[in-house]
């Protein structure tokens, strides 16, 4: 090893001839080269678009060593007047400086995906593309009461299928979701909501990760109103049914009062004196206040049930208006009424809608004014109020 | 061919509600059976040939729409007036609804006044 001064550039150089020892250590350091070079090549095709400029910069780090040393070891261009790749290593390490600060490579972020993982409450399983168990985060070593050394590395169907009844298939599904109970020796049975992801970065093998989610407090919540709903219901039920029973009790003696009332003041039972007569009509009149009370008690409690669903069918408007009017005429005729239903000449043939209600609400329309009509006539008109709407 | 005098029968379980029944109709000129039993009034209405079945719904054993179903199932009761008479109008809506095409049938909601049966009665059966 001698030290020269050049009389041209003025520098002094270490002339450092090669001996033995040199060619080895040039395979050594390409051989580190080569692969980092091959590595960084391979990121390059397999990563994101958006990762793709971060790691050409970093490829434009490397490749500078290469070329100076390149230069300096084949010997292409002798006159070189000295070694420069440690003056390019030195620009290697700005420039992944330069990208360090730019790409953000100390962000946080990759450990906070990891302490997210680490620290919810929901359990995660990550499985390899065979389902062997690659990983699982505290909640997941909690819940299936696991020991991480004691799972890493083997099948899901044997660790974790006795306990999740799931099937294999299933677990390739991505998106798959089930609701679940697990049931661990000395604890309330878990309810618990699976959700299936399969991993698909192409940068690495694939797999699928398993999210479990305790839901059973929702599930108890959702039951508790289930029953609650149920008994509330059941309360309106009997509510209902009462009234219908009550008013069906209350009706008959009322009807035998109404009847017995009307017999002794048509003297069906013998003469009776205009005093008794006044007292019978004033029994006759708060019997049929009492009875209307019975009846709008009933009408509420069938209201209240909701039991009322109409049901859409065509049907001919006349020919149910006709022989509802036909059995109604017999009401008025009994009172001595004149009856008369008008049709308005442009109603349609056929029209949609719930025949029996429409005949109900005729019945119980008409047969009402009938029965409060002492003189005269009912009439009942069907026209078209608008564009939209036929009226009675 | 009406009877003469005419013939009502009177399916009734309550014997007050019965007896006024037959009481209004004896008074309009009928004659009167009764029946406080759905199982016999089954199986006699049918054979009485009457003009006027007053039809209580709620009875014990057959129910008064059975009872209606099986006389309009005979052609000897097929055409029959009915009075259906009944103390739940859910149950009158009801059967409102399921027979809306049937001819010859009244449903009432009790009660009913007897003016209403007397001129009812009449005006059904001289009419036919």
């Amino acid at each position: 090893m001698t030290l020269n001064l050049n009389p041209t550039t003025g520098l002094i150089t270490l002339d450092n001839p090669r001996g033995w020892w040199f060619w080895p250590h040039v395979a050594y350091a390409y051989t580190f080269l080569l692969l980092g070079t091959y590595l960084l090549l391979q990121e390059y095709w397999t990563k994101k678009e958006v990762y793709r400029s971060q790691i050409f910069t970093n490829i434009v780090a490397i490749l500078l060593p290469w070329i100076s040393n390149g230069i300096i070891v084949s010997g292409v261009f002798p006159n070189v007047p000295f070694d420069f790749t440690s003056l390019t290593f030195s620009v290697t390490v700005l420039i992944l400086g330069w990208n360090f600060l730019r790409y953000g490579f100390l962000d946080l972020l990759p450990v906070a995906h990891r302490a997210i993982v680490e620290s919810i409450a929901d359990a995660v399983i990550v499985l390899d593309t065979d389902l062997r168990i690659v990983d699982l985060n505290p909640a997941a070593w909690e819940l299936f009461r696991l020991k991480n050394n004691q799972v890493i590395g083997k099948s899901f169907e044997s660790v974790l299928q006795p306990k999740i009844q799931i099937g294999l298939q299933a677990l390739r599904q991505h998106g798959y979701h089930k609701q679940i109970t697990l049931e661990t020796t000395g604890q309330p049975v878990k309810w618990l909501d699976l959700y299936i992801s399969s991993l698909r970065d192409p940068s690495t093998q694939g797999g699928h990760i398993i999210t479990l989610r305790d839901v059973t407090s929702l599930k108890e919540n959702e039951a508790a109103l289930a029953i609650a709903r149920d008994e509330a219901m059941q309360a309106n039920n009997f509510k209902t049914q009462l009234l219908a029973n009550v008013s069906h009790e209350l009706r008959t003696p009322l009807g035998v009062i109404m009847g017995y009332t009307d017999l002794i003041m048509r003297k069906s039972y013998g003469q009776i004196n205009e005093k008794q007569a006044a007292t019978l009509g004033r029994i006759r009149e708060s019997t049929e206040y009492l009875d209307g009370l019975v009846s709008e008690l009933l009408d509420q409690a069938q209201l209240d049930s909701g039991k009322l669903q109409l049901v859409e069918t065509p049907f001919e408007p006349r020919e149910v208006f006709g022989k509802t009017a036909n059995q109604l005429s017999v009401l008025a005729e009994a009172k001595k009424l004149n009856f008369q239903l008008i049709i308005s000449d442009d109603l349609p043939n056929s029209i949609v809608g719930d025949s029996q209600r429409i005949k109900q609400i005729l019945v119980n329309l008409i047969s009402n004014a009938i029965k409060f009509t002492e003189n005269g006539g009912v009439t009942a008109k069907l026209f078209k109020a608008d564009a939209a709407r036929w009226k009675i | 061919m009406r009877n003469n005098p005419p013939l009502a029968a009177i399916v009734e379980d309550d014997l007050f509600l019965a007896d006024i029944y037959s009481d209004t109709l004896k008074g309009a000129g009928f004659d009167v059976t009764l029946f406080h039993d759905g199982e016999i009034a089954m199986q006699e209405v049918k054979k009485l040939n009457s003009d006027l079945i007053v039809l209580d719904l709620n009875l014990p054993k057959y129910s008064g729409i059975e009872i209606y179903r099986d006389l309009r199932s005979h052609p000897e009761t097929a055409e029959t007036w009915v009075l259906i008479v009944t103390a739940n109008p859910a149950q009158a809506a009801e059967l409102t609804k399921s027979e809306v095409d049937a001819q010859n049938l009244l449903i009432l909601s009790k009660p009913i006044s007897v003016d209403q049966l007397d001129q009812l009665a009449q005006r059904l059966v001289f009419r036919k």
